[in-house]
Order: structure tokens, then C-alpha cells, then sequence
């Protein structure tokens, strides 16, 4: 049985204190092109202080519907984005999961492939989760690209439910059942 | 009193809101106050609020549901495949959406109701 559950083979999954996030996020979240390939919410700008104290509350809260992770890389250990289950419906056996690279660097090299595949390994191998599922913005063709790669099927879409740049975008579903990631991955 | 109704998940950037409804006893369904509902609240969003669209979810192992919404114009976007787990069974769980134009054009053609 393979115990290192939060290694993949580029990325390690970890936890942060608030002060090393709020930097990061601070950061981040000045790119809005970024920002508006993974939120709804209008970009706004909020300060490093802002940000240490939203974090400081958001990340030591217990809640069991959320599980969050930096994500790290295994060569030179920088930290390069983030990755969380959602709406962890226990009962159910359902989450939602999201996943943000905030070092551009990094995209495209397979790093947010593997944490997605050490995320839904520790989903389904370790919470026992029946399905994980996510939304993906019409216009992220990159993101939906690599999601199908790691297994997701995608399962319809909210149409035109963004409005942005003059132009409505739909939001795609995608989801992957735990017998499909038996089946394809393990 | 019969029930509730929810417009909620307003994101005012986007026009868009989530519609629930619910008729607790059993007997009060299907007697058309639930259609009247919608149509009223459906007009609320699109002419007052503004809205774009409006979404509803319903689960699978819920087929009234998901006729009522059908019913009333909207149509079936996602489905969340045996997101529900229930009564030993997995279900899938389905969302549904009208837009303000497809509102406007069943408006245009008379108030919808039973076929």
C-alpha cells in the first residue's frame, strides 16, 4: 500500500502558515487575468494585511465541508498554487474541487495535472468519496483540457452564466465517479 | 400556509440567481399553486431584479420536480452524476436554467401552464 499521500511526482501537497499564504495571495491575485479564470466575484484588490487577516480566520477554521492545500513543488519547494476539496457532502460522498496555479511558470509542465491526480487519489483512497466534481469557465480551454486528461467527464453546462468583456460564457460541469478512477488510474 | 420560495445566490455582476421552492403537504401539490409561484417569482427576477437567468436544481429520484421546472421553461443544463446518495441508491443531481430571453418568449406566447 503506498502511504505518501500527498506526494505526487512533481508536487507535494501541504499546509501554510497565514503569513506565507497572505504573501502569495497578495501576489496572485494582482494578475486579474488569473482571477477571472477562477472566479466569479469581480477582481478587487485587497491589502497584504487584508489578506494575512482573512487568511488567519479562513484557514484555522475546522470546517468539515472544506480541505485545503498549498501545493509545493518537490524540486526547489516553491510554493506555486493551491488546491482544496468543497461542499464536502459527507453523507453523500460528494466534493467539489478547485485548483489555482498562481505562479504562470508553472502552467503547462504538468504540475497541476499531478496535484490534481494526488488530490483525487487522497479523495477516493483516503475520504473513500463516491464522485469529485468542478466547474471550469467556457473561456479557460486550458484548464478543461487538463482535466479531462486527469479524468474528468464532462457532464453539461449552466448556460451563460458569465458576463464579462461584453459577451456571456457558459460555466462547464465536469465530474469523475470513483469506479471511473478505479478503472483509469488507481 | 403552503410552502416557501428562495431566490437566492444572487451575483449581481452576472444576472444570475437560484430558485427554490418547496410545498410541504402533499396534498397542496400538484393544485397549481407551486406553477403560480414560479411564474410570479420568475417575473420578480427578470422584470424587477433585472436578471439574466435563473437556476433550479432538483434531484433525480424527484421526476416531479424536474417536470414542474420543465413545465415552466426551463431547461436541463448539468447533470451531476449520483451526486445524491439516498435510500441505498445513487442519484443523479440535475440543473436547470431559463434565460430572460427564453422568459420573454414564452411570456410572448400566454402564460405557461399544465399541457
Amino acid at each position: 500500500m503506498n502511504n505518501d499521500l500527498l506526494h505526487g511526482e512533481l508536487v507535494r501537497l501541504t499546509a501554510e502558515n497565514p503569513e506565507v499564504m497572505a504573501e502569495n495571495f497578495s501576489r496572485w491575485y494582482q494578475d486579474t487575468e488569473w482571477i477571472r479564470l477562477l472566479d466569479t466575484d469581480p477582481p478587487r484588490m485587497l491589502s497584504g494585511k487584508k489578506w494575512k487577516d482573512l487568511l488567519e480566520k479562513d484557514l484555522d477554521k475546522n470546517t468539515p465541508d472544506e480541505l485545503f492545500f498549498a501545493i509545493r513543488t518537490l524540486e526547489g519547494d516553491v510554493l506555486i498554487g493551491f488546491i482544496g476539496l468543497f461542499d464536502l457532502f459527507q453523507q453523500h460522498g460528494d466534493a467539489l474541487v478547485a485548483i489555482a496555479l498562481g505562479e504562470r511558470k508553472y502552467w503547462g509542465n504538468g504540475y497541476g495535472t499531478d496535484a490534481m491526480l494526488v488530490m483525487l487519489r487522497y479523495a477516493f483512497n483516503e475520504l473513500n468519496l463516491r464522485r469529485v466534481g468542478l466547474i471550469v469557465f467556457e473561456y479557460n480551454s486550458r484548464a478543461f483540457r487538463s482535466y479531462e486528461k486527469a479524468g474528468f467527464v464532462h457532464e453539461g453546462r449552466v448556460r451563460q452564466y458569465l458576463y464579462r468583456e461584453g459577451r456571456r460564457w457558459d460555466l462547464l460541469f465536469m465530474g469523475i465517479l470513483r469506479e471511473e478512477w478505479l478503472a483509469g488510474f488507481r | 400556509m403552503l410552502g416557501f420560495v428562495r431566490l437566492d445566490g444572487i451575483e449581481w455582476t452576472h444576472g444570475t440567481s437560484n430558485l427554490k421552492l418547496a410545498i410541504g403537504d402533499k396534498a397542496d401539490r400538484g393544485r397549481g399553486y407551486g406553477g403560480e409561484t414560479v411564474s410570479l417569482m420568475l417575473r420578480y427576477a427578470f422584470s424587477e431584479l433585472n436578471l439574466y437567468r435563473v437556476s433550479a436544481v432538483v434531484v433525480e429520484d424527484n421526476p416531479d420536480a424536474l417536470r414542474f421546472f420543465q413545465r415552466y421553461g426551463f431547461v436541463e443544463e448539468v447533470r451531476r452524476r449520483k451526486a445524491i446518495y439516498r435510500d441505498g441508491q445513487a442519484w443523479d443531481s440535475i440543473h436547470l436554467g431559463i434565460l430572460r430571453d427564453e422568459w420573454l418568449a414564452i411570456m410572448e406566447k400566454g402564460v405557461p401552464g399544465r399541457e
